[in-house]
């Protein structure tokens, strides 16, 4: 086996490295996951709705309650309240999600009922608004559209619910549901036709399968009976009025990402969770594959063989740097893939390349910087006492050290030497750097993103980072190159 | 052959020299020994001629390659085996042999059967499943012969080798060295068993503070010091006078156990067998004519005017 595949094999397939090459892959994709799947999920309401509908029998008038959640599910303890000539009737919601009531009633020509319900969230009683149901000359309330509710698959598609209260509270007949959409006012030019055909069900969820092209359509519904004689649809909240045709509205609340607010995605949490486990890595990596070889005298039982020191502080770099690409490379795929599933789109090339090349500027100059100190200090006790300082100085509350200072000085925060202050901090430890990239790419300076500038007046531009990533790796691992080869 | 030229090492300018303009030859198929007081300089020579540290001045040449200047060529030809091998705990012995061996051009050798077979040679073999942390002193002794001598290399240096091996393991070593030196291999060995480097070393260098004090040959080491002559002789107490008359004439007579040693010689070595003729014409029946030089112990102690034992390495 050629030596340096052995160095490749012995840092890829040490257990600290494979624990936090998973943390980092896995936080940063947990994190991607939880940012898109929140941001997809945000416009579904929490608070639940009522679909109405109705039955009358015997002078007794059912009143059915459907109460669901934003995704058409039903939603049990809700209090779901009918006024009927002066008197309240209530109802709560059973895991089912109805909350129906009976009341007798003297005529059944014309109804006018107030409605509205109450639900908990965090302690508190909410109410919606009271509408009014109105019931004219039918027995029953036959066939309703509610619309909004969110698909749980996607929630930047849209559904409907159709209620079906036949005679006596029965169940619906064989249906055939029809969705048109258009995208003008007029009917005649119908452009996408969804039909499904549906039978035996009271309430019913519908998701109608929704590409980009129609994300802008305005929707409606029809029905059919089997034999095609059209089926009007009733409206008790619209004044009771039969229907041939319901609007359903827009079928999908879905806004395009662009690259700029997939970068805001990016560095508002998945930078952090890197700017943490990418410098771990990369200390603690150098220290146990060379550095504690080094000062525990290990590296001697390699040095015996026809190789050079500079040979072989190179091969074991070689295979840290390995480690710390792999490490950021597949974090930030594994996060392009993830918010690819949610919004459609993969970050652009230069964005990718510049986020790989951040963290990997950030890991391997802490690795350097090992390697440098691996040949100044010589016990291994020591070695690992620096290594620790250096990732809780330089990185862990690197942040934190300018703002005190800031502080202690009492320097304005909207003044140029608050921000020369925090650029000059990013400068001077790696841990800066992805800090530097978050400022060139989207003019905000600062830890916490607060500052916004102008780049390139502050000299943050592609040719400083450039340089200045370089020169964080090259001049450190330069150094530790000659102090191996002249020192013992 | 390994030629060390003006070597100096200097580790610190508050300290004194660890090695002190050292000169020193180990031609092919010859031992070698490195002996001296802890802190000597013994080690250090070693490290430096294994290319791990660089000496301060002069240079080391191994078959002719500067172990500085032409490192790779130099390390090709060289087996260390350390006093305390040190190894990656986590990594097990064949893959770290094989990791080793990816060093070396192979030649057209299979390296994997040479690699069983020098772990087999030392006993290791039965224990390739375990990590290299948990092998005993003794057991990374034995795998540092093997991995050393993985490239066959024609110059091997045995630093306190025999320390912390098992008898067994000494013996093994032992005759290891012999065959080695058969196969035209040089060989320094460094040893604060000095019986052994006496019994093993065809030379041995005597270093005191850095500085090579001596180098002894095999001839010197069998003459060193005065001799002297342990003599048994049959039906003593019947012929002590006439014992005594003969045995009077060539030095003092002793009686230490039952056994009559003659010391302050006074004739030549050559002549020495002179006095068992002597002996043998006047009717005497020798049982024991032994003439001994000085243990290289003895000559060492009085060679380094240290008398203390424990200062030994």
């Amino acid at each position: 086996m050629r030596p340096i595949f052995y160095e490749i094999k012995r840092t890829l397939t040490s257990r600290f490295v494979i624990i936090l090459i998973i943390a980092i892959v896995g936080l940063s994709s947990l994190l991607a996951y939880e940012n898109a799947s929140s941001l997809n999920s945000s416009n579904v309401p929490s608070n639940p709705n009522v679909a109405y509908g109705y039955f009358i029998s015997n002078n007794n008038l059912t009143m059915v309650g459907y109460v669901y959640n934003g995704y058409g599910e039903p939603f049990k303890d809700v209090r779901v309240y009918y006024q009927y000539n002066g008197t309240e009737y209530s109802s709560v919601s059973s895991s089912s999600g109805f909350a129906n009531v009976t009341i007798p009633i003297k005529s059944s020509s014309y109804i006018s009922m107030q409605v509205n319900y109450t639900y908990k969230q965090f302690g508190r009683t909410l109410s919606s608004p009271v509408v009014q149901y109105i019931i004219y000359g039918l027995k029953n309330s036959g066939l309703e559209v509610y619309p909004g509710i969110y698909n749980p698959r996607n929630s930047s598609n849209l559904g409907f619910i159709v209620m079906y209260i036949g005679e006596n509270g029965s169940l619906a007949p064989p249906v055939k549901i029809s969705v048109l959409g258009t995208n003008s006012t007029n009917f005649s030019n119908i452009l996408y036709n969804y039909s499904l055909n549906v039978s035996s069900f009271s309430v019913i969820k519908i998701f109608p399968p929704m590409e980009s092209a129609y994300k802008n359509y305005t929707f409606f519904v029809k029905a059919e009976n089997i034999d095609g004689s059209q089926i009007k649809i009733y409206s008790g909240l619209e004044g009771g009025k039969l229907y041939s045709m319901v609007p359903i509205y827009r079928l999908s609340t879905y806004v395009p990402y662009t690259q700029d607010s997939i970068q805001k995605l990016v560095f508002s949490g998945i930078t952090s969770i890197l700017d943490l486990f990418v410098p771990l890595l990369a200390i603690f990596t150098s220290y146990l594959t060379y550095g504690k070889d080094r000062t525990s005298g290990v590296l001697e039982s390699v040095l015996k063989r026809p190789v050079t020191k500079g040979e072989l502080i190179t091969t074991r770099f070689v295979s840290n740097v390995i480690a710390i690409l792999i490490a950021s490379t597949v974090a930030m795929l594994s996060v392009d893939l993830i918010y690819h599933y949610y919004f459609s789109i993969y970050f652009g090339t230069t964005f990718f390349i510049d986020l790989v090349w951040t963290y990997f500027v950030e890991g391997v100059a802490f690795l350097s910087l090992i390697y440098l100190i691996s040949h100044i200090i010589k016990s291994q006790g020591s070695l690992l006492g620096f290594a620790i300082g250096i990732f809780i100085v330089m990185d862990l509350f690197w942040q934190v050290i300018p703002y005190s200072i800031i502080s202690a000085l009492g320097i304005s925060p909207s003044s140029s030497s608050y921000v020369t202050i925090n650029m000059m901090f990013d400068y001077l430890s790696p841990a800066g750097y992805s800090n530097l990239f978050q400022a060139l790419l989207t003019g905000k300076l600062g830890y916490f993103g607060g500052i916004i500038i102008n780049p390139d007046f502050y000299g943050i531009n592609y040719f400083t980072l450039f340089t200045s990533g370089l020169l964080w790796i090259i001049v450190p691992f330069i150094i530790a190159y000659f102090l191996a080869k002249i020192r013992d | 052959m390994i030629n060390i030229k003006n070597v100096t090492k200097i580790y610190s300018k508050k300290m004194g020299p660890a090695v002190d303009n050292l000169t020193l030859d180990i031609m092919d198929g010859e031992i070698m020994g490195l002996v001296g007081l802890n802190g000597a300089g013994k080690t250090t020579t070693i490290r430096m001629i294994a290319g791990i540290i660089l000496p301060t001045k002069g240079n080391i040449k191994v078959d002719g390659f500067d172990i500085i200047k032409d490192k790779v060529k130099a390390s090709h030809n060289i087996g260390w085996i350390p006093e305390f091998p040190n190894y990656e705990p986590n990594a097990k012995p064949l893959s770290l042999m094989k990791y080793y061996a990816g060093f070396y051009e192979n030649n057209g050798i299979d390296m994997s059967k040479r690699i069983m077979e020098l772990l087999e040679m030392v006993g290791v073999s039965n224990d390739l499943n375990k990590k290299l942390r948990e092998y005993s002193q003794g057991m990374k002794k034995r795998f540092a012969i093997a991995e050393s001598l993985i490239n066959n290399p024609k110059n091997l240096l045995f630093d306190e080798t025999l320390n912390g091996l098992d008898p067994e393991g000494v013996k093994f070593v032992r005759n290891l060295i012999i065959e080695l030196k058969s196969k035209g291999r040089s060989i320094l060995l460094s040893s604060h068993i000095l019986s052994e480097v006496e019994a093993l070393a065809d030379r041995v260098a005597i270093i005191s503070h850095g500085k090579l004090v001596k180098i002894l040959t095999k001839k010197d080491l069998k003459n060193l010091g005065k001799i002297k002559i342990y003599i048994q002789i049959l039906n003593y107490d019947l012929n002590e006078e006439k014992i005594k008359i003969i045995l009077s004439r060539y030095g003092e007579i002793n009686k230490i156990d039952g056994e009559i040693v003659l010391t302050d010689i006074n004739v030549k070595d050559d002549d020495i067998p002179e006095i068992l003729n002597e002996l043998v014409s006047a009717g005497l029946s020798v049982k024991k004519f032994l003439p001994v030089g000085e243990s290289l112990e003895e000559y060492f102690f009085k060679l380094i005017g240290e008398k203390n034992e424990t200062n030994f390495l």
